[in-house]
This record gives structure tokens, sequence and C-alpha cells, in this order.
């Protein structure tokens, strides 16, 4: 599902990663490792292409997309899931309008939207929230609406950036069983952590950078 | 939702989105606003001024007469005078006592009495349906206009026409056939005088001075009810190219006489070549003035609603980059701010209109006309051709919004291309 082919992609001021090969498959996660600066977030920014690839092959669902247009940019985002430390939520728009946002900006019937929304608040447990703003939920109740959000329009590929960066364990537990969850429902899935204990009884692959490159 | 559902969302959302934005999109809306109406202002006072240059020639001569050019005409009628009929009653009142009015001679005691009454009979009859209020108008001019059609004896009538009827009055006729020769006396008798451009009669030129300042200035020249030239501009002959040949042309002028070997000239004003030529060289400067404030008015809005933009999108910056790692295209993140630029140009638009409509009602367009005629004066009596309009006319209307809403898009776009890629 995804496939990193020798990908180099740097920043102006050359930091980046370098060279870095690996593959995860439909309804795998993969946890990526590595000390703050290692590039654990720029290999996700290469995915979504939030930075630009210098040389090397990227594939995404079978889509080399190393080169891949501008225009075309958002349409690829729209087949990405993803989900951040800092939850990134629309504090003026509640529950279900952050939830039903990618679906809107697919451009699917209002009617399909609420079905969908229903479901997915269902499932992440905050059935009785909808209508609640980002900020008068707790930072786990928020990351799971962010959660929500990324898995609604069923992506093949659910990038989470440092997840449970800001959560106690419980909570961190709690975030991983969603993601395992998405795992199951035959995402690829992508985390990116430099929580080791949260993640070391998980039977999972493993991948570690340390400056740019795979350790 | 359709795309165009989406397009009418977005336009609604971001009025709302605007309105949010409160102190900055109104500063920005009254920027716009302001710059345009600099910008109507300029452009009507730099037409009519360049207009007004233009329009003077140094060879044209205005010749004012003689206000007592009527009593001139005396002679010119003196058969008449000498059989004019005695009015023994008001045609429109005829309880009223006989008195003799005489056209010709000043007021005298019994005249007054017999305007006086008259006056009493008219207000008393014909201007009971009169919807000019009486108060903004000197009785003595609302009495004359009056009277001139008021007096008019009705179709059929025995009675002979009233004093100041001027239409039907033989010997009123004969003294206005007479003594408007005026003109052509002064071209016969000159031939460097080739054409007359144009003549200010009596009855106009009062009227308009009446209709402009709701006052007379003029009661000297009233009285009288003949309609004669109050002034006339000529052209004069371009062979007149020195200050001689001009001085010589001038006093000839005045010397001009009427058939009974009376002057008829109060006075003659050349069009001050010198001034004409400066005023010309102003020419090119009052353009480009006003073409550099007029650029300044169009920046100014433009980079204003650039900022308020680039404000905006600054303190959104977190939810569009959440939008676009959602997929949102580019064009919908950029609409709703260009959508924001429309709004600012429509209202600042609409509201330039209003302090225009405002600026109209309170009758700026008289105070820059008079500015403009005070100005650029190469002569005492020339104006203006046409009062200064403040034309609300469709297209007007049409153009400022226009103008408004395309600096204020040209601003937006500018923002979103430079903040927003």
């Amino acid at each position: 599902m995804i496939r990193f082919n020798n990908v180099t992609a740097t920043y102006p001021n050359g930091s980046g990663i370098y060279n870095i090969s690996f593959e995860v498959n439909k309804s795998e996660m993969l946890f990526l490792m590595g000390p703050t600066g290692s590039g654990k977030s720029t290999l996700l920014k290469a995915i979504y292409k939030g930075i630009s690839i210098d040389s090397g092959e990227l594939y995404v669902d079978n889509e080399n997309i190393s080169s891949l247009q501008k225009a075309k940019i958002p349409l690829l985002r729209r087949r990405i899931g993803m989900i951040f430390q800092d939850f990134k939520l629309l504090n003026d728009r509640n529950v279900y309008d952050n939830i039903a946002l990618p679906l809107e900006i697919d451009g699917i019937p209002s009617s399909d939207i609420q079905d969908k929304v229903h479901d997915v608040l269902g499932a992440v447990q905050l059935s009785g929230k909808a209508k609640r703003h980002p900020l008068e939920l707790s930072g786990g109740e928020q990351q799971r609406v962010s959660i929500a959000r990324a898995i609604v329009k069923e992506p093949k590929v659910l990038l989470a950036d440092e997840p449970t960066g800001n959560l106690d364990p419980n909570i961190s537990m709690e975030i991983l069983e969603l993601l395992d969850m998405a795992t199951d429902s035959g995402a690829s899935v992508i985390m990116c952590t430099h929580n080791y204990p949260l993640i070391k009884y998980k039977k999972r692959n493993f991948l570690e950078l340390l400056d740019g490159k795979i350790r | 939702m359709s795309f165009f559902n989406r397009i009418f969302y977005l336009f609604i959302q971001s009025f709302k989105y605007s309105f949010r934005e409160k102190s900055t999109f109104i500063i920005s809306t009254l920027t716009i606003s302001l710059c345009l109406v600099l910008v109507f202002l300029v452009s009507i006072l730099s037409f009519y001024s360049v207009k007004k240059i233009l329009s003077m020639d140094s060879h044209k001569l205005l010749v004012t007469f003689k206000k007592d050019i009527e009593d001139a005409c005396i002679d010119d009628c003196i058969a008449e005078i000498e059989n004019m009929i005695e009015i023994d009653r008001c045609p429109t009142c005829p309880s009223f006592a006989p008195y003799k009015l005489n056209p010709m001679s000043s007021d005298s005691d019994l005249e007054l009495r017999g305007k006086s009454n008259c006056r009493e009979c008219i207000n008393n009859d014909y201007n009971k349906g009169d919807k000019i209020p009486s108060e903004l108008i000197e009785g003595r001019k609302m009495y004359k206009f009056i009277c001139d059609e008021a007096c008019l004896p009705p179709s059929g009538s025995k009675y002979p026409p009233y004093y100041g009827a001027k239409l039907t009055n033989p010997c009123m006729d004969c003294v206005d056939k007479k003594c408007d020769q005026s003109i052509r006396y002064i071209l016969d008798k000159n031939s460097d005088m080739i054409s007359l451009i144009s003549a200010g009669y009596k009855n106009i030129e009062l009227k308009n001075f009446e209709k402009l300042f709701q006052r007379s200035y003029f009661n000297s020249y009233r009285g009288k009810t003949v309609n004669l030239p109050m002034r006339a501009v000529f052209n004069i002959n371009s062979n007149v190219d020195n200050e001689d040949k001009l001085n010589k042309l001038i006093s000839d002028v005045r010397l001009t006489e009427n058939s009974n070997g009376e002057k008829i000239i109060e006075s003659v004003d050349v069009f001050d070549e010198q001034k004409f030529r400066y005023y010309k060289s102003l020419v090119p400067m009052i353009l480009g003035s006003a073409f550099i404030v007029f650029l300044f008015a169009v920046l100014i809005p433009f980079f204003i609603v650039s900022n308020t933009i680039r404000l905006i999108i600054h303190s959104k910056r977190h939810i569009l980059s959440t939008l676009r790692l959602l997929g949102e295209k580019d064009f919908y993140i950029k609409l709703p701010f260009i959508f924001q630029g429309i709004w600012n140009g429509f209202l600042g638009g609409a509201i330039s209109i209003l302090c225009i409509f405002i600026l109209d009602l309170i009758e700026f367009n008289v105070a820059l006309y008079n500015f403009i005629n005070k100005t650029f004066s190469a002569g005492p009596e020339y104006s203006l051709d046409s009062d200064v309009q403040f034309v609300f006319m469709d297209q007007y209307v049409f153009t400022f919004f226009i103008l408004g809403v395309s600096l204020a898009i040209f601003g937006a776009m500018r923002a979103c291309s430079k903040y927003l890629d």
C-alpha cells in the first residue's frame, strides 16, 4: 500500500530523510520510532506531499507520487487519513461538523454524511457529544474526534503523527486501540511516536529513524 | 453539495466571516468608499476645470449692455407710447379702479398704487394654485414674473393688456424688436467682430440666477419687461493679434450706438490672453495631478483590502492548514477571501454612492461650479456653459460598483496569491 524506494526528501537547510526504503501492506501498522528531529514527521509529510521528494520513488496505493502535480495533491490527501498530536480540529465548528468536513470536501451528499458521521461517532464512543465544540472536550476526546475525522472516509492509508503525545497512558492505550481497529478494517497505518513503552507490547512492525536515516 | 450550492454557501459565509472581523472590515470598507468619493470629486473637478479652460478663447469679447437700454428704446417707439391706451381696470380683477400705467416711465406713486392693488388682486386670484413658496422669492420679482403672464386678458376679452404684458402689447413688441438690434449694431459696425457666440437674455439670465441662488442680485435690471440681452459674447477676427489692435477694437465696440445715436454698451471685456495662456499651460498639470490622485486613490483601497485579507488569512492560518491537509482544493480555500473582497468593494461602492448623493443634495456641485469659475476666470461674466452635474445615471452607479468591487477583488487576489500559495 505504501512503498518507499530510496526516498530522499530534504528541507532547504539540508535536514530531512535520506534513502528511505520500506513497505507497509494493507491492514498493517508500522510504528516509526526515533528521537525528536530524527525525521519521523518528515517521512509522513513525504507521504501526504507536505514536502517534495528529491529522489527515489514513493508509492501510495500503487501510485507513484514522487513527482505528483501540485493540483493533484488535494486528491491524494483525500485518500489519506491524518491524525496529529495537536488534533488540528476546527474550534469554531462542533464535533459533528469537524468529522463531516472531509466528507463535505469530497462532495458527498449530506444525507450520506449524516449516516457516516453517526456511525463513526459511535465507533469512537462520542455519540452524545456531536454538538459539543472541541474546546469543550478533554484532550483524549479531542483526539478521538480527530481519529473519527480521519477514519470517517475509510481511507486506505492512515498517518498518525505522535497521536498520544499529549495524552496520559490510559487514554493513549484507547487511541492505540482505535488505530488497531482501523488497521483491522483494512487501512495501512503509520504511527510516529517516541513513546516506546506504550507500543513495545504491540506485535507490529517497527522502524527506527536516526538523523533521517533508517537505523 | 453541488458546485453552485457550495459557491453560494461560501459567498454567504464570507459575509459572516467578514462581519466577525468587524473593525478591519469596516475600516477597509470606509477607506474604499472614501477613495471612490475622492476619485469622483477629482474627476469632476479636473474634467470641468479643463473643460472651462479649453472653452476659453483669446479671440472672444464679452459685451455687457447698459441696463437702461430699455429706456433708450423709448424713442424707438414714441409713436406707440403717445397712442397708448388707458387701462381702466385690471383685466383679472374688474373691480380695480382705473389707473394709467405707463410702461416706459419709472414707477410713480400712482403706478405703485396700481401695481400694489393689482398684485393683491393677483395674489388673491392667480396665486392660489401657485406652488412656488412665495417667501423664497422677493415680492417684486414674484409680482413681475407672475404679472407678465397673469395680467394677460383672457382670450377674447375686451380689456387691453395690463402693464408688463408685452406679448400682446404692440408697443412692447415694437420696443423688443427695435432694442434687440443691439447685437446687430455691434456686428455691423465693427468688421473685426465676426460672429455672435452666445447672448444672455434678461428673462433667462435672471431666472437662472434666481434658480441658482434663490434670490436676485439684479434688481436694477428689473422693472422693465422688455426681454433684451444683458450680455453677449462675440468671436473676433484672428487679425486682431496684438494689444493695440485689440484695444482699438474694444474702444470701437464701446462706442457702438443704436439708431438714435445712443450708446448701448456698458462694458467690454476681453478674455485675458495672458491668463488664458497661463491656464492652458496648467492643463497638463491639472490632468497629471488628477491622474496621480486617481492613482493613489485607486491603489490605497487595493492595498488596504490586500492587507485586510492578509490579516484575516493570518488569523485563520491554522484552519487553512487543516483544510489543506484534509484535501481541500486551493480554489475553495481562496474563494471565501475573494468573496470577502467583493463584499468589501460592494459595500464601499454603495457607501460612496450614498456620499455623492448627499453631496448632491447639499448642492456641493454649485460650490464646485463657483470654485471653478472663480479659479479660472478670464472674464468677469464668463462662466461654465453648463452646471456642474453630479449625474446619477445607471452607468455611473454601475461604474462605481465595478470600480470598487474590482479594486477589492484584485486586492484580495493579491493577498491570496502572496500569502496563501
